[in-house]
C-alpha cells in the first residue's frame, strides 16, 4: 500500500499548498512514514554491510622470504623397490611455515640408489632401487634442505590386509590397503605396490588402488600380493542398500595447524549402520579455513567455521550429509610424548602419541600433526606414515631419543632397546 | 584544490550578502567534505586473493545543482546534482593465507556523478534526504608495496560508479543550507597492471561521511 502510494499523485495532492513539501511521502500517514523510513535505513544497512564483506583470501604469502627447508620422509628406512613420500616445509623468515612440497625442485645424490618424482601429482615420491644410502633434496631458488634416504636390503616377510572380514552392502565402495612387514621388522604402506584380486569378481571387483566395488549379493576373497607374498580378507556382500550416510568428526573444535580425522557412517534399508568408507566425495565451504582430502581428513587453515560435507552418488541419489566444524587461533604451546622413558626388546614395535597444549588451554591428541624423528636410526625408525604414524619400529640394541615436532615446538622421550 | 574552495567559499558569501530573494528554488553551488572509510578490498591475481586494509581518508566533493523547490511539483520535492569528488586512503595491511603483512601506498579515486536527491522537511525545519547517484569513477593504486616489495605501482582503471546514501540538512539563511550525511559508494571491478605486468582484479568500495554547505542562488 505504501509503495504504491508513493508513485500515486493525485492533482488534488498538486493543486494543494506546496508550501511545505511536494514529496509524496508529504501524503502519508504517520505509520506510513515510519514504515518507509525504516525501509530506507535498512536499505541502506544493508549496502553498508554487504559494503563492509570480503573473502578470505587464497593466496600464500610470497612477499616474505624463505629462509630454509625442512624435508621429512614417511618413513626413515624403505625396503629396496618400495616407494617413500617426501615432504618440503618452508619457513619464510620466522613468520610462518607452509608446505611447498609442491613447488620446490626435488633431486638425490645418488640415482643408482633413488629415483624421485618432480611430476605433478606425485613431486617428492622417492622410489627405491637398490639398496645403500643417499640424500634427497629440496631446491627453491638458492634455499636448499635435504634428508637421508636409506634404502634397506630387506625382504617382505608379511602382508596385512585392512579392512579384514568386511561385509558391505551391494552397490558400495571399500578402500583396501595393504602394510608390508619386512624381515627387519619395520613396516610399509604398499597399497600402490600390490597386486589385489577378487576371487569372485561378480560378486566384487578390486582395481589397481585397492579399491572394492560391491556388484551382488555373496561372498568373495580379497587378495593383495606383492614379491611373492599374498595375503587375503573376506568380504560378504549383503543385499541391504544405502538410504543415507552420516558424518562425525573425532571433536567438533580445533585449532589451526592441526587436523581431525571425519567418519562416515551408512544408514542401510536394513536399518542397520555401518562404517562408510567407500567413494565419498568430501567437500569444504571455504578451503581458506579449512581443506579436506579424499579420506576425510580435515585440516584447519584459519579460525573461523566452515561446512565440511560428504556426498555418495548411489544409482544416481545423491547422498549427503554436512557438519559445521570450528577452527580456532589457539597455537601449540607445549607436546608431550608419550610413553616416556621407554624399554624394549630388538625387533618390537612401540606405538608413540603426542598430545598438544594450546593457548586456549585445550589438549588434542595430534599425533597425526606432528613430525616424528628418532635420533639414532642404527637402533630404531618412527613412521610418519598415515597408517602408523608415530609407531617405533627396533633394529638394534642401543638407546635413542624418540622426538616429535609441531610449528617450532617439540619434545622427547628416551628409548633403550635391549 | 584548497585555493579552489578558498575561491568558492569567497564567491559564495559575495553572493549571499548581495541577493535577497528568495532561494531555494534552482541553481546551487556546494562542497562537502569529510572521511573516506575503505571496507577490506580483495584483489585477486593467478595466485589467489589478497585483502587489503585502509586507514580512513580524505574525500572532498564539489557540487553544480539545480533545486526543483515548489516550481516543479509534477516531479516531486528534491534536487539534481552534478558532483565532482576525490578520495585518497592509505594501505596499512595486506592479508594472506597465513597471516597479515604490512603493505604500505594508497588507493585514490576520482569521479563524476549525476545525483538524484529526494528530500523531506520535517516540521522543525531539517531537512532528511536520499540520494542516488550514478556516474564515473577513475580509481588508481599508487605506489602498493607488500613488506617493501613493489606489487603495483601507478595503475588506474576508470569505470562506471554509484552512490546512495542519506543525510540531514538545516537551512542556515536565506542562501545557505548545512548538509550533513553518509553515502555508500561502489564501482564495478576495477582492473589494475601489477608490477609483474600480470593484470590484477579488485573490489573498491567507499564508505563516504560528509559534512558541507550549498549556496543557492
Amino acid at each position: 500500500m505504501g509503495l504504491r502510494r508513493t508513485l500515486d499523485f493525485s492533482k488534488s495532492e498538486l493543486a494543494g499548498d506546496p508550501a511545505p513539501c511536494y514529496f509524496a511521502a508529504q501524503s502519508f500517514s504517520k505509520g506510513e512514514k515510519g514504515m518507509l523510513f525504516r525501509l530506507v535505513i535498512l536499505s541502506c544497512l544493508y549496502l553498508l554491510l554487504s559494503g563492509c564483506s570480503s573473502d578470505d583470501p587464497t593466496r600464500n604469502n610470497t612477499f616474505v622470504p624463505l629462509t630454509s627447508i625442512t624435508v621429512t620422509g614417511t618413513y626413515e628406512t624403505m625396503a629396496d623397490q618400495t616407494v617413500n613420500q617426501y615432504r618440503a616445509i618452508g619457513d619464510f623468515s620466522g613468520s610462518f611455515t607452509r608446505d611447498i612440497t609442491t613447488e620446490v625442485s626435488w633431486s638425490i645424490e645418488d640415482e643408482i640408489i633413488a629415483s624421485i618424482s618432480n611430476d605433478t601429482g606425485s613431486q617428492g615420491l622417492a622410489t627405491a632401487l637398490s639398496p645403500g644410502e643417499t640424500s634427497v633434496t629440496a631446491w627453491q631458488g638458492d634455499i636448499s634442505g635435504s634428508a637421508p634416504l636409506i634404502v634397506k636390503d630387506v625382504s617382505l616377510t608379511a602382508i596385512e590386509i585392512t579392512p579384514q572380514a568386511a561385509e558391505l552392502p551391494t552397490g558400495t565402495s571399500q578402500q583396501y590397503e595393504a602394510v608390508g612387514t619386512f624381515s627387519d621388522s619395520s613396516m610399509q604402506d604398499i597399497t600402490v605396490l600390490a597386486t589385489w584380486e577378487s576371487a569372485e569378481p561378480n560378486v566384487a571387483t578390486i582395481d589397481n588402488t585397492g579399491l572394492v566395488t560391491t556388484l551382488a549379493s555373496g561372498s568373495t576373497t580379497i587378495t593383495g600380493t606383492w614379491q611373492d607374498v599374498a595375503a587375503s580378507s573376506n568380504l560378504q556382500v549383503t543385499e541391504a542398500t544405502l538410504s543415507a550416510i552420516a558424518i562425525t568428526p573425532e571433536v567438533t573444535k580445533i585449532a589451526q595447524g592441526t587436523t581431525v580425522q571425519f567418519q562416515a557412517e551408512g544408514i542401510y534399508t536394513d536399518g542397520e549402520s555401518r562404517d562408510f568408507t567407500g567413494p565419498l566425495d568430501w567437500q569444504s565451504a571455504d578451503n581458506s579455513i579449512a581443506v579436506v582430502d579424499r579420506n576425510g581428513l580435515v585440516e584447519g587453515i584459519a579460525p573461523g567455521q566452515v561446512e565440511i560435507s560428504a556426498s555418495f552418488d548411489n544409482d544416481g541419489t545423491t547422498l549427503s550429509d554436512t557438519f559445521v566444524l570450528t577452527i580456532t587461533g589457539a597455537v601449540i604451546e607445549s607436546i608431550k610424548v608419550t610413553p616416556e622413558n621407554s624399554t624394549i626388546q630388538a625387533g618390537e614395535t612401540l606405538q608413540y602419541t603426542a598430545t598438544g597444549t594450546f593457548s586456549d588451554n585445550t589438549q588434542r591428541d595430534i599425533t597425526r600433526d606432528v613430525t616424528w624423528l628418532s635420533s639414532d636410526s642404527t637402533v630404531g625408525s618412527i613412521s610418519n606414515s598415515s597408517v602408523s604414524r608415530g609407531l617405533f619400529t627396533s633394529i638394534g640394541a642401543g638407546t635413542t631419543y624418540v622426538e616429535a615436532f609441531f610449528n617450532n615446538i617439540g619434545d622427547d622421550t628416551l628409548l633403550i632397546v635391549e | 584544490m584548497r585555493k579552489i574552495f578558498l575561491y568558492l567559499i569567497v564567491a559564495a558569501l559575495l553572493v549571499a550578502g548581495l541577493s535577497t530573494s528568495a532561494a531555494a528554488d534552482g541553481f546551487y553551488i556546494g562542497f562537502l567534505g569529510g572521511g573516506s572509510f575503505l571496507p577490506d578490498a580483495k584483489a585477486t591475481d593467478i595466485d589467489g586473493s589478497t585483502n587489503f586494509s585502509f586507514d580512513g581518508g580524505f574525500d572532498g566533493s564539489v557540487m553544480l545543482g539545480y533545486d526543483l523547490g515548489t516550481e516543479h511539483a509534477n516531479i516531486g520535492k528534491g534536487r539534481v546534482e552534478l558532483e565532482y569528488n576525490t578520495a585518497s586512503n592509505d594501505v596499512t595491511a595486506a592479508e594472506f593465507v597465513e597471516g597479515g603483512a604490512g603493505a604500505s601506498g594508497s588507493a585514490d579515486r576520482t569521479s563524476i556523478m549525476l545525483n538524484t536527491i529526494g528530500e523531506y522537511q520535517t516540521r522543525s525545519g531539517m531537512i532528511i534526504y536520499a540520494l542516488l547517484g550514478l556516474g564515473w569513477a577513475k580509481i588508481s593504486l599508487d605506489n602498493i608495496a607488500i613488506l617493501g616489495v613493489p606489487f603495483v605501482d601507478d595503475s588506474d582503471s576508470s569505470l562506471l560508479a554509484y552512490q546512495a546514501g542519506l543525510g540531514v540538512g538545516w537551512k542556515l539563511s536565506q542562501h545557505f543550507f548545512f548538509d550533513i550525511g553518509y553515502r555508500y559508494y561502489g564501482t564495478m571491478d576495477p582492473k589494475f597492471v601489477k608490477q609483474d605486468g600480470n593484470s590484477l582484479d579488485y573490489e573498491y568500495a567507499s564508505h563516504r561521511v560528509l559534512a558541507g554547505v550549498r549556496l543557492h542562488f
